[in-house]
């Protein structure tokens, strides 16, 4: 072969995890020949947590592939050759990466992964008939939306001229079931036959955090804090104070975590992610949300990175802004607890003097894995958890140390 | 309409040449007495004489620069080289001299030569006797290139490049000698440069030439039966080819399936899918698929040169492949 | 080739030697004739050597110094529907055919109203109007189209016959054996005109040559003769008996003119390789010598050259002030257009 030679050096599986050993390659986005940019995304892997694009650390060129997509592969194994730098390793060290350092930095190659794929032809049509593609289900290899797709969704749109602009299957029957969708299916069925579910139900008055929060926005600087931004750092503080909760049953045995980690559930096109904010109770709440915000912008793209991926005892669902009254959610298969939370509703608590208040309050429900934890720990956990968001200003004192 | 053979098809536009035109000289090896090596120039050494029929020695580097000479000099030689393969014996003669010529004498003269040669494998003939080599002379410019399908287009395209002030490479497919056909009546004309659609479909554009529109009619065939309506495109002439013709049925079925029997790799439909997907694009509802023979010399086992060697199963596969 | 020499001698002494005489003014004529133009070819390619030099010509130019006996010689034997076809080194056949000085200056210089419309330039120098087929950048390029060109001359009846050109260089170039082989099987009246100047490129041809071409000739049954290509006259005379043969008879021959190669390979060859220097033989020396001899007065022979450097001298400056060739041109003149045909 006309590239072979010693200028190649291997591309290798990378490590998404530590607890990764395996990934299948989900989709080749570069070819033998072509040249890559640094942050070009070259690969997509996909484990049985993520799904993830791989970046070209520098510019080279690919001269080889040696793994096809759909297949699996150790980690470390070469999946390609590449006139790059030698051990171009795109796997970011999870436990060394801050999460500001692993979040912060603009991945502009991102964009690429809402890429629409379609046809040069489906794009005219498209254009043509003010369609939008991404309002497209394609029905091509890959999803690549053809010129067939347009014409159903024009047809579509025509027969119903007040369709809401939402993706939908084109014909009956025609549902893709992606792959993603189909991980997310086999995780959560194997997580409620395999994880002992027990669930603790407490009441929070979110008044004084409604109220800290319309404060600290109304800054005209600042920036906007979420609801969900003030209950995972909150959660990273109460499972800082409970170390004893900080762990995972993972193969039969109880693993105590290093890091005080929390996810967050995004919904997405391809479905929920939970992308990980690793340290969560290291960092002050304005860099925190600033992370979280940057993760759940990737996580709604459908991507993540690898410190996303990073492990850890607890994730927040919080569904409050759909007006849910509250979530009973199902544990990540690799993790120890999942806080589902509702809407803050209208309700007459009695004060300290028994008469009647009305307050708003918050259902939360802390979903437990009973291999690794007790009631009592739990409990524990989510009072720590409930006095900190009923009386909020203590999450803007600085991190605990 | 008249039962003959593709071999007949070409004697004959020889024949009706050498009768018109004084000028037209046939110069190649063992194509006197002997008829050529398919027969093609049969009869004609002694309805002509050996001054207008030519035997040459096994010498192809002379041939072609001796053929530029004639023409030169005022005729219009029709030179065969038996194999195509054997070019490569002849490729100054004919791409420093007689693709230069018109040209680098800033027009003084003309080189009306035709190149008469056959490609192409399906006789065990082996790796040389069996390629297909008309892509390098589609990338020189000053040559044309020119490659029969049928009966009508042997008698009509050979007759047209007879005529043409300059160069052709004229490709005959071996396979094709023996077919039978019917050549049309009135004689057929034709121009160099104009392709034509032998099956006209609306979803898929298969571009093909030579003994592989067989193919491509035969594959057409197969992918009526599922539904999918292919038209065909009989391009005759490669340099020039015949590129509205293709972009315009492209418009129509927005998928576009280039064939050949030559090795895939920098062939000529590397040009054709190139060009589409350059004027083309906006047209595309699928990826450009290109058929042909994959890169290795041609074997001579009777196994391996059929797997090597595409056919209409390989155009039914890229056809769907266009579909997604 | 007229001349009185060898006519009868049944004549009074005075009668005589008027005749002798006249034939030696006639010799004289006829060799300033020779001499002028090879001045011309030697001013014309000086002058290219010179615009090259200073960028005004570009790309290669194989000047053939030393060399213009064989072309006037061989020329003056042709007649305008005869053929050749030259070589890389082929400005003195070109001129010597009839090329115009203003054509072939402008054609240098990539003009648009060139020989060849700027796009050919030194190695592709063509006149197909005066049957000059071409300078050829290939070795051994314009041998096959000579015999072409030769059995054209024999198929359309008539006396014309070709010259094919070529260096000792060329004889390591197959087709040229092919060409003897064909040229002699079909009896092709073609004149194999080998310029032996002793170099291949940049090599002696004694290193690249294993054979001499005499045998080679007569391996072909091809005729063969070796002539002293420095002396126009001799040239002449052989040419002139072969070709008036060949034009009778329509069979091919073989000459072999020993020249010398005055210039580098090209225009900038340093010749570090070169060890002749000494032993080259100037063509213009030798006849000017001859005609001195024979009694030309010097200032004939200045008046001569100067009609030369002027001649030269006009066309250098009717190509410098010619306007450039064009791309459009280029464009439309790959394809010979079919109302040609």
């Amino acid at each position: 072969m006309a590239d072979s030679g010693a200028n190649e050096n291997p591309i290798v599986m990378p490590k998404l995890g530590l607890t990764m050993s395996e990934g299948l390659i989900a989709e080749w986005r570069v070819g033998p020949g072509d040249e890559v940019q640094p942050g070009q995304i070259m690969f997509v892997v996909e484990t049985d947590k993520i799904s993830n694009e791989i970046e070209a650390p520098s510019a080279g060129r690919i001269t080889r592939l040696l793994a096809e997509a759909g297949e699996t592969l150790a980690v470390g194994a070469v999946v390609a050759l590449w006139t790059g730098p030698a051990q171009a390793n795109v796997a970011v060290e999870a436990e060394a990466a801050p999460v500001i350092a692993a979040l912060a930095p603009v991945r502009v190659a991102s964009a690429s992964a809402v890429r629409i794929v379609a046809t040069p032809l489906a794009r005219r049509l498209a254009t043509a008939n003010d369609i939008h593609l991404a309002e497209i289900a394609g029905t091509g290899p890959r999803g690549r939306i053809q010129a067939r797709d347009v014409e159903a969704a024009a047809a579509a749109r025509k027969a119903r001229p007040t369709a809401p602009p939402v993706s939908a299957p084109t014909r009956a029957g025609a549902a893709p079931t992606s792959k993603y969708r189909r991980l997310i299916a086999e995780r959560l069925t194997r997580s409620k036959a395999e994880i002992p579910h027990f669930y603790l139900t407490a009441g929070v008055a979110f008044d004084a955090l409604t109220a800290l929060r319309r404060d600290l926005n109304a800054e005209p600087n600042a920036p906007k804090l979420t609801v969900t931004a003030f209950l995972v750092a909150a959660v990273a503080r109460a499972l800082a104070q409970h170390p004893e909760t900080n762990v995972v049953w993972r193969e039969g045995e109880l693993h105590a975590l290093s890091a005080t980690s929390v996810g967050v559930a995004v919904e997405s096109p391809v479905g929920v992610l939970a992308p990980v904010l690793r340290d969560a109770d290291k960092f002050a709440l304005y860099d925190l949300a600033r992370a979280m915000e940057a993760a759940v912008a990737r996580a709604r793209k459908g991507s993540i990175s690898a410190a996303d991926a990073s492990e850890a005892a607890i994730s927040v669902s919080n569904v409050g802004m759909y007006g849910a009254r509250s979530l009973t959610p199902i544990i990540d298969p690799d993790q120890t607890f999942i806080l589902g939370v509702g809407a803050p509703h209208g309700v007459f608590r009695p004060d300290a003097n028994g008469a009647p208040k009305a307050v708003q309050e918050v259902i939360l429900t802390l979903a437990c894995d009973h291999r690794a934890i007790d009631g009592a720990a739990a409990a524990r956990l989510l009072a720590t958890l409930v006095a900190m968001l009923e009386s909020p200003l203590r999450l803007l004192l600085g991190p605990v140390s | 309409m008249s039962e003959a053979r593709f071999a007949h098809a070409i004697n004959r536009a020889l024949d009706d040449a050498l009768e018109r035109d004084s000028r037209v000289l046939l110069v190649g090896e063992d194509i006197a007495k002997a008829g050529g090596v398919f027969g093609a120039t049969r009869g004609l050494f002694d309805k002509y004489g050996r001054e207008r029929v030519l035997d040459f020695p096994i010498s192809e580097n002379a041939m072609a620069g001796v053929a530029v000479g004639l023409a030169m000099g005022g005729y219009r030689p029709v030179i065969e080289i038996m194999f195509m393969d054997f070019v490569a014996l002849a490729m100054d003669g004919i791409v420093n001299q007689a693709a230069k010529l018109h040209f680098m004498f800033g027009g003084q003269g003309d080189v009306p030569l035709v190149v008469r040669t056959q490609h192409g494998g399906g006789l065990n003939a082996g790796p040389q006797h069996s390629q297909c080599l008309e892509a390098w002379f589609a990338h020189i410019p000053g040559l044309k290139v020119v490659c029969p399908a049928t009966l009508d287009d042997a008698y009509a395209l050979l007759l047209a490049s007879i005529e043409d002030p300059n160069p052709v490479i004229f490709v005959e497919h071996k396979a094709l000698y023996a077919m039978k056909g019917a050549l049309s009546e009135p004689a057929p004309k034709a121009e160099l440069g104009v392709a034509r659609i032998e099956r006209a479909g609306s979803d898929v554009t298969i571009v093909t030439y030579g003994a592989m529109v067989h193919e491509a009619l035969a594959a057409a065939r197969s992918l009526a039966e599922e539904g999918v309506d292919a038209e065909v495109i009989n391009l005759r002439t490669l340099q020039p080819w015949d590129e509205s013709a293709v972009l315009a049925s492209l418009s129509r079925t927005h998928r576009l399936v280039v064939a050949h029997e030559a090795v895939e790799a920098f062939g000529v439909g590397a040009e054709i899918a190139a060009r589409m997907a350059q004027i083309g694009f906006d047209e595309l509802d699928g990826p450009i698929m290109r058929v042909g023979a994959q890169f290795l010399p041609i074997p001579f086992a009777r196994n391996l040169e059929k797997a090597v060697l595409p056919g209409a199963a390989r155009i039914v596969e890229a056809v769907r492949a266009t579909h997604g | 080739m007229k001349g009185g020499e060898g006519e009868g001698v049944d004549v009074t002494d005075a009668v005589a030697r008027r005749r002798s005489d006249k034939a030696k003014l006639t010799n004289d004529a006829e060799l300033q004739r020779h001499y002028a133009r090879m001045l011309l070819i030697r001013e014309a390619e000086m002058r290219c050597g010179a615009l090259f030099a200073e960028g005004a010509i570009p790309g290669f130019i194989h000047l053939s110094n030393g060399q213009e006996a064989v072309s006037v010689g061989v020329m003056a034997a042709l007649r305008p529907d005869d053929t050749i076809a030259s070589t890389h080194r082929g400005h003195g056949h070109a001129l010597a055919k009839g090329l115009g000085l203003d054509s072939f200056f402008k054609e240098l210089m990539g003009k648009a109203d060139g020989a060849c419309k700027g796009r050919g330039g030194s190695m592709h120098v063509a006149d197909l109007s005066v049957g000059m087929l071409g300078a050829n950048g290939i070795v051994g390029g314009g041998v096959a189209i000579a015999v072409g060109s030769a059995l054209a001359h024999k198929l359309r009846g008539g006396d014309a016959v070709a010259v094919s050109f070529f260096g000792d260089g060329a004889l390591a170039e197959g087709v040229l054996h092919e060409c003897f082989n064909v040229a002699s099987l079909m009896a092709a009246p073609i004149m194999f005109a080998c310029e032996n100047n002793g170099w291949s490129e940049f090599s002696p041809s004694s290193a690249q040559i294993a054979f001499t071409l005499e045998k080679l000739a007569a391996a072909y049954s091809l005729e063969y003769r070796r002539v002293r290509g420095s002396d126009v006259e001799e040239v002449a005379k052989a040419a002139g008996e072969a070709i008036e043969r060949m034009r009778s008879e329509r069979r091919p021959c073989v000459m072999e003119f020993m020249t010398s190669r005055v210039r580098g390979h090209y225009e900038g060859d340093m010749q570090r390789y070169r060890t002749d220097q000494g032993s080259l033989v100037d063509p213009l020396d030798v006849t000017r010598e001859a005609l001195e001899q024979r009694g030309v007065a010097p200032e004939i022979l200045e008046a001569l050259a100067a009609d030369a450097r002027a001649e030269v001298e006009a066309a250098v400056r009717a190509a410098q002030a010619a306007p450039d060739a064009t791309l459009q041109s280029a464009l439309e003149g790959v394809y010979a257009p079919k109302e040609r045909a």
